[in-house]
């Protein structure tokens, strides 16, 4: 099976490695051979019709920051687009960072690819936040699939769990803890009692939060996961605009203090129930959905079963790169006659 | 408001009809609502894009020079009717005749090949909404207004690519009219939009088939999320029935989408129902405008059922000729597929079937066709059903007229069709066959078509339709 990696990020690059160390075991369970025909980040692409040596790619990427020194096979300044239209896959596996107000340059990515018969999975939550109903239509209007496992809980099946396994139950309602930059800081806060500022220098240097952490810290990487697991779970149509979305910024110590002395903690919850909204909101310490660090926890609530919680580590690069790699297993088994 | 407007072909048949069209819009641009306008081709215009094209598939290139130079006229007299400002007008004018150049390119490409696929059809009778709405542009810009004509797929719908009937693709289409028109909205431009025409993913250009420009305004609506979609007529709006049969009728001023949708079906040909259907999914109100009297709220359409007490019955209609086919047959009873067969037989010979109805008993099946397919009806019914035992006889009659009760109110309130009944029966009226769906929207019965005019008048009066 031959795919295109738009974006050559740490999600890309994982998932380039596993195919790698996985590549027998792949092989030998599913019949599946992924060969990587083509890797595009900003400056250029690199192009192999029978397959990249992903080995070599790495190591040229990691050496000198683009992917030069591949010779021939490098462009420099060739753009994504071209590479979806000219050079012949089944998948393309768009990986390019997330930006909220139009989606892109993902949503173009993944039109182009949906629009060449292209199967797409994309962990890129950009173009799915804003237009998945769209998207979804398209594909199933080309008769390819749209997977994108990897943008809720990383390597936790949050999606297909509630998709497949809740089948024939009603959800009333889903709610969880999203963002695990946003719930290191709100334990770390009321575990060891430092401020906003300190627990989010640590976040900062441990790698959990970026620079500018206004994405994860504002409430908008959860708003996001939030309308990607409604759409998918319970069939609604929304977007990010549809979300009323309040962040961590406000919290204080003296209301983290409050909270702990009634016995509750203070968490960023997403919720959907008859509206999409995240906010800071106090729950009792005993709660399932209370998790502390980085991890994520989905809670649904569920007729007759009750409330089911799924609990699991939200990011990381190998973690996603995992569900890609069940994305493609799945594309592989839907069309593999 | 976010409104949309659309006007018909015949709201802009010739350059002082576009230019009354031009100051409405004005008029409702200065009260400050933010418009998309969705046009029609001129009058008649699409009608004879199909006969030349039909023309040129078999070769004749004289009538292609013939047509082009009749439309390069017809649409240059328009914009010269319509537009005062010299560098406009000379803008539109060099935008007319670049279209029709085009369209003469492909309609001798046409001749030349001798070949009319669907897809090449709806890329030429597309052509007219390609025509009108540069003009109705610089009519909005003449009268000092930013205006800017795009086709339907420029302005972001896409259809599949079923060529003469397509479907939109509504969530990405939704998403890319948004995208597009927000902006023009925002800087206080008014977009006149070809109606009747969109494209594939692809950017072909595809055609929406029936009720085309109105299903236009539906989808643009859903896509700007427009509080109303206003659709312009020479008519007030709905009415409580057909004026020409009862003087006493009047304006209905607000009614519900499914009602509104028994009307188009029965011959009240105002809108086409797959333009309420959409506009109904996405809950957009429908207005029906008059052209005649711009200020008038003519018929508001909604979602919302409202029933006053006592006002069961919102409109009488009547088809006025219609033939009435009885299959009949005593080995009838408890052959499940006859009532099917008798349908497919008609649906592919392309026959529109306006009523059933069948005894319990099962030993007929009574069929409403409009008059001019009723005899090839009964033909293609005796040829595919006689002599197969089940049937005895197919039975056509003809001189028939419809006459449907039409209402929201009558659900659930007896005594409706008893008093439908005695109407008829006061004014010794026979009724020869009914048929009421389960909705309750709907009493049709059918009568002898000389009974038509008084069987409406005096269910109108009955009902008080006209107080």
């Amino acid at each position: 099976m031959r795919v295109i990696l738009v974006g050559f990020g740490v999600v890309g690059r994982s998932f380039a490695e596993l195919v790698e160390t996985e590549a027998r075991k792949l092989d030998r369970d599913f019949g599946l051979r992924p060969r990587i025909v083509a890797v595009v980040d900003h400056l250029g692409a690199a192009v192999a019709e029978n397959g990249l040596d992903v080995r070599k790619v790495l190591e040229s990427k990691k050496k000198s920051g683009i992917m030069e020194g591949l010779g021939e096979q490098y462009s420099a300044g060739r753009n994504a687009l071209e590479v979806i239209k000219d050079v012949e896959c089944e998948v393309v596996v768009e990986s390019t960072p997330t930006e909220l107000q139009r989606g892109e340059p993902g949503l173009s990515h993944v039109r182009a690819a949906l629009k060449e018969g292209r199967h797409v999975i994309c962990t890129n939550k950009g173009p799915l936040a804003i237009a998945m109903p769209a998207l979804m239509e398209l594909a199933n209007h080309n008769n390819v699939l749209l997977k994108f496992s990897g943008t809720v809980g990383g390597g936790t099946p949050v999606l297909d769990f509630a998709k497949k396994c809740l089948e024939g139950s009603k959800i009333r309602s889903i709610s969880g803890i999203l963002n695990g930059t946003s719930n290191f800081i709100l334990s770390k806060m009321a575990s060891e009692g430092v401020t906003m500022q300190s627990a989010l220098a640590e976040a900062q240097k441990l790698g959990y939060a970026e620079a500018d952490p206004t994405y994860d810290v504002g409430g908008f990487d959860t708003a996001c996961k939030l309308v990607i697991t409604s759409n998918y779970v319970l069939g609604t149509s929304l977007s990010i605009k549809d979300v009323r979305i309040r962040g961590i910024t406000e919290v204080s110590n003296k209301d983290v203090e409050q909270a702990k002395s009634k016995g509750s903690v203070i968490k960023l919850i997403g919720k959907v129930e008859k509206n999409a909204r995240v906010q800071p909101q106090e729950i009792p310490s005993t709660h399932p959905l209370n998790v502390s660090g980085t991890f994520n926890a989905v809670s649904f609530d569920t007729v007759p079963a009750g409330e089911i919680t799924l609990v699991g580590k939200g990011a990381g690069g190998m973690e996603t790169a995992s569900s890609v790699l069940r994305d493609l297993i799945e594309i592989r088994r839907a069309f593999a006659r | 408001m976010k409104i949309v407007m659309k006007f018909g072909g015949a709201s802009i048949a010739d350059g002082d009809k576009v230019r009354r069209v031009a100051t409405i819009v004005r008029k409702f641009s200065r009260d400050g609502h933010k418009l998309v306008i969705i046009t029609s081709a001129m009058f008649s215009v699409t009608d004879s894009l199909q006969e030349v094209a039909k023309e040129a598939s078999k070769g004749d290139k004289k009538a292609v020079h013939e047509f082009i130079e009749a439309v390069s006229v017809k649409h240059r007299r328009a914009a010269e009717g319509a537009i005062m400002d010299e560098k406009i007008l000379g803008r539109t004018l060099v935008n007319i005749s670049s279209r029709c150049d085009e369209l003469k390119n492909i309609l001798l490409g046409i001749a030349h090949i001798g070949e009319l696929t669907p897809r090449s059809l709806d890329y030429v009778v597309g052509y007219g909404e390609r025509l009108s709405a540069p003009i109705l542009e610089g009519a909005i810009e003449d009268l000092g207004m930013k205006s800017k004509a795009l086709t339907g797929g420029e302005a972001g719908i896409v259809t599949d690519d079923r060529f003469g009937d397509a479907t939109p693709l509504m969530s990405i289409t939704t998403h890319q009219v948004r995208q597009n028109l927000e902006p023009m909205l925002d800087d206080g431009t008014v977009p006149v939009i070809s109606g009747f025409i969109a494209s594939t993913q692809d950017g072909v250009q595809t055609t929406l088939g029936r009720g085309g420009s109105d299903f236009s305004a539906s989808i643009i609506g859903a896509g700007i999320k427009a509080d109303e979609v206003w659709v312009w007529k020479d008519v007030d709006g709905l009415m409580t029935a057909n004026p020409k049969i009862v003087k006493s009728a009047k304006m209905i001023s607000e009614i519900s989408f499914a009602e509104a949708m028994e009307l188009a079906h029965f011959g009240a040909e105002v809108i086409h129902p797959r333009a309420l259907e959409c506009a109904s999914r996405y809950q957009l109100p429908f207005r029906i405008k008059s052209l005649k009297d711009p200020d008038s709220a003519g018929t508001l359409i909604e979602s919302k059922v409202k029933v006053k007490s006592g006002d069961v019955v919102k409109a009488i209609t009547n088809i006025g000729d219609v033939s009435l086919i009885t299959v009949s047959g005593a080995s009838m009873v408890g052959t499940p597929r006859l009532a099917a067969k008798v349908l497919q037989i008609l649906t592919d010979e392309e026959i529109d079937v306006l009523m059933i109805s069948q005894s319990s008993s099962e030993e007929s099946i009574t069929l409403a066709i409009p008059k001019a397919m009723g005899h090839k009806s009964q033909n293609a019914l005796e040829l595919s059903l006689l002599g197969s035992k089940q049937v005895r006889e197919v039975h056509a009659e003809d001189g028939l007229s419809i006459v449907a009760v039409v209402g929201a109110g009558m659900k659930g309130t007896p005594g409706v069709a008893a008093r439908v009944f005695q109407t008829m029966a006061k004014n010794s009226v026979n009724i020869r066959a009914i048929a009421q769906g389960s909705s309750e929207l709907n009493i049709s019965f059918i009568i002898r078509k000389e009974d038509a005019k008084k069987a409406v008048e005096a269910l109108h009066n009955d009902f008080k339709l006209g107080e």
